[in-house]
């Protein structure tokens, strides 16, 4: 079976894609990711000049993941040795990078495509730093910024969108009217860990990037909101960790998917068992292209508006006699689930509106909706 | 006669069909730095690759004018950099790059102090010549006159940091001073400052030129009534002081003062302590250049931070890009702009930001 990607004339050899990050940092981490079996790998982000990191700059509390990593800290000369020293096999390299000037993005872009990167992804509105509020939202200047690095380089260009830049339909216009070739979304979220009561301080000394699975469901939607405002690849990102997550994202319209934070908890094994696991799925459900299942699932995504209401009740067939457990009256506002003389948790029909709750909620899958 | 070798190597690209570096990469199927590589640095390249690469462009009959120049040894892997002084952190961070940069595509850099002397900067240029240097960096050159027909002359390939393109070099490079003055000036309009005042720096006028012209479009932008004045000053610590000295004895304090660098800033800063004048609550008080020291001082100082650096990293490389012509030239930017970033602390009367703050 054949499950290749054609990306802006790019022929992806699967849908998988490392993103940006320190996980392709330098060429150990980059032949890593080709080894695995990347279709294509995205570099760090190379600027001008190099970065030093800060230390620590990961923080995790209850499964969510902060960071506060930004740009490359390899000089452009180390890059091009760099470039030079991976064995590519069939994967591609996309260089990811950041400048403050239009001519300082054409230069570093033009001096990255001759050192043989086969892409460019714009760091456009990366979460953690403080940049000039002028070009990575929506602003007259963004379209010049872009352009001038479209017009010099001979190589696709993509912009790697945030969450907030990624909602404007104006500004992926804009971005679009620049030549860009696709987009990449979201980035990371901007997020605080939390504070520490006691000592009345930020649990992390700046603004991090939150990613991980809690930001998969907003990555989904933007997915779905991009291939409705743009006819632009979409390669989407943010959460990605199991093959079942990549489906869904090819479902709703993706092109290709991005591994991140998966690579940081879990190491370089993640790429090759999310490849080999998405298409055993494939294979298994008789999928000879992605195509096949490429924006499958839009056709059942509907604006609010036009769903229709509709009047359903919880039901519950048996009552439950459970003590253990109390989701469903815990949530109920209408205070319709409740215990009956028995001591069982049942469903009254007469003051339930149907919101639903209590069946997401139910361990045992035993409430259900059903016409009133 | 070499630099005339030089100045073509990079345009074979605008004679036509003539074979080229880029369609000898393409050829070979590797990318136009390995391709210089295989002829600048052999030992650098793995075997086969070196093998194939040559072959290619043995099978084309291409040979680069640069392959020529390193054959013969004609080549001084030796840059000069000339600049008008290094006492200022803005100097010694543009030396820091070019030193950096030079280092990693193994140069050495030849240097010589200026002191803003258009006679001075000549006859570096004659002597880096003599020296064989591949090529020049000059740092706010003030050459003119019949100094700039020397360089007209020269077929050197060169690169000019600073916005004034004097010597008539191809390529500049410099940080949009305009741009940072103009944002600096809005953020003390917007803090209810009526009365601004400038300090420029007496022996940098084309840097003063550029922060006028910025100071001068946010009066332009806003809707207010602004009290401008402006006045020349040493770029020192002494210079600040006796600046905002002169200004409390003839009584003509403004609201807000614009000093050229930090050094300027904290001379002005000592002057109104000594006078009992509060910053920031009688005067604003911000630098158009950041420095380690400025979020140290109390009030930390608002100021311009000045990829510096930076600039001097990309000088470098335009200027080796020239001599080993391993970029298409017409394809490139020949103006690099970097912007700098506003550095938003207290000494402005900012109260808004929880923290220092960009712009």
């Amino acid at each position: 079976m054949a499950y290749d990607v054609n990306l802006s004339g790019m022929t992806l050899k699967n849908a998988i894609i490392t993103a940006a990050g320190p996980w392709a940092g330098n060429a150990e981490g980059i032949q890593r990711c080709i080894d695995a079996g990347a279709a294509a790998v995205i570099t760090e982000t190379i600027c001008l000049e190099e970065r030093q990191r800060i230390s620590p700059r990961l923080f995790m509390k209850d499964q969510q993941l902060f960071n506060t990593m930004l740009y490359s800290n390899l000089h452009l000369e180390e890059w091009e040795r760099v470039l030079d020293r991976i064995d590519r096999k069939d994967a591609k390299i996309i260089c990811s990078i950041w400048g403050t000037s239009a001519s300082e993005m054409a230069y570093l872009g033009k001096k990255l495509e001759n050192m043989g990167a086969d892409a460019l992804e714009i760091s456009l509105s990366a979460p953690i730093c403080s940049r000039n509020k002028l070009i990575g939202y929506h602003s007259p200047d963004t379209e010049d910024f872009i352009r001038a690095l479209v017009d010099t380089v001979d190589i696709p260009v993509m912009a790697k969108l945030s969450y907030e830049s990624a909602s404007s339909p104006y500004f992926i216009k804009e971005l679009e009217n620049a030549g860009v070739s696709a987009f990449s979304a979201i980035d990371a979220l901007k997020g605080l860990l939390g504070v520490d009561l006691e000592k009345k301080r930020v649990l992390m000394p700046t603004f991090g990037g939150y990613t991980g699975t809690n930001i998969r469901p907003v990555s989904l939607a933007m997915t779905a909101m991009l291939r409705q405002y743009s006819r632009l690849p979409v390669i989407s990102s943010g959460g990605v960790l199991h093959f079942e997550h990549v489906l869904e994202f090819l479902m709703l319209g993706a092109t290709a998917v991005q591994l991140a934070s998966a690579i940081q908890l879990y190491g370089y094994d993640i790429i090759s068992s999310v490849i080999v696991s998405m298409e055993n799925w494939m294979a298994s459900h008789g999928y000879k292209s992605i195509d096949d299942i490429r924006g499958t699932a839009l056709a059942s995504l509907r604006p609010f508006e036009d769903i229709v209401p509709r009047t359903l009740v919880a039901t519950n067939s048996k009552p439950c006699t459970r003590t253990d457990c109390t989701l469903c009256m815990q949530g109920c506002l209408k205070e319709a689930i409740m215990r009956n003389d028995n001591g069982e948790i049942i469903a009254d029909t007469s003051r339930c509106d149907g919101c639903g709750l209590c069946v997401e909620r139910c361990p045992d899958q035993s409430i259900r909706l059903s016409w009133r | 006669m070499r630099g005339r070798l030089i100045r073509t190597a990079h345009r074979w690209h605008i004679r036509g069909e003539q074979m080229n570096i880029k369609r000898i990469a393409e050829l070979a199927g590797v990318s136009v730095a390995t391709v210089s590589r295989v002829v600048n640095h052999p030992e650098r390249v793995r075997d086969e690759t070196r093998e194939h690469v040559l072959s290619v462009m043995q099978q084309y009959n291409f040979t680069p004018n640069w392959f020529a120049r390193s054959l013969n040894l004609e080549s001084s892997n030796t840059i000069a950099l000339l600049i008008p002084g290094i006492e200022t952190d803005f100097f010694q961070q543009i030396i820091s790059g070019v030193e950096t940069v030079a280092g990693n595509k193994e140069y050495a850099v030849l240097f010589g102090q200026t002191n803003n002397y258009p006679k001075r900067e000549a006859e570096f240029v004659d002597m880096m010549i003599n020296r064989k240097v591949d090529g020049i960096i000059q740092v706010n050159s003030r050459l003119n006159g019949e100094e700039t027909l020397l360089m007209q002359n020269l077929e050197l390939p060169r690169v000019h940091i600073g916005k004034n393109r004097v010597c008539t070099s191809d390529t500049l490079c410099y940080v949009d001073i305009e741009e940072g003055a103009r944002r600096m000036t809005r953020h003390l309009i917007e803090l209810g400052h009526k009365i601004i005042m400038a300090l420029f720096d007496e022996a940098n006028s084309n840097t003063s030129e550029q922060a006028f012209a910025g100071i001068n479009r946010a009066l332009r932008d806003t809707g207010h009534t602004i009290i401008f004045s402006s006045a020349q000053a040493e770029n020192s610590v002494r210079g600040g002081y006796l600046a905002v000295q002169r200004l409390i004895q003839s009584k003509s304090m403004p609201e807000a003062l614009i000093a050229a660098s930090d050094l300027q800033a904290i001379g002005a800063m000592k002057a109104a302590r000594d006078a009992h004048i509060n910053i920031p609550d009688d005067l604003a008080l911000a630098s158009l250049t950041d420095s380690a020291v400025c979020s140290v001082l109390s009030p930390a100082l608002t100021a311009l931070e000045l990829p510096s650096k930076r600039l001097g990293m990309a000088a470098a490389r335009m200027l080796i890009d020239q001599i080993e012509g391993t970029l298409p030239y017409v394809d490139m930017p020949h103006d690099l702009i970097l912007q700098p970033k506003l550095k938003i602390r207290e000494s402005c009367g900012n109260t808004q930001d929880i923290y220092e703050w960009f712009d």
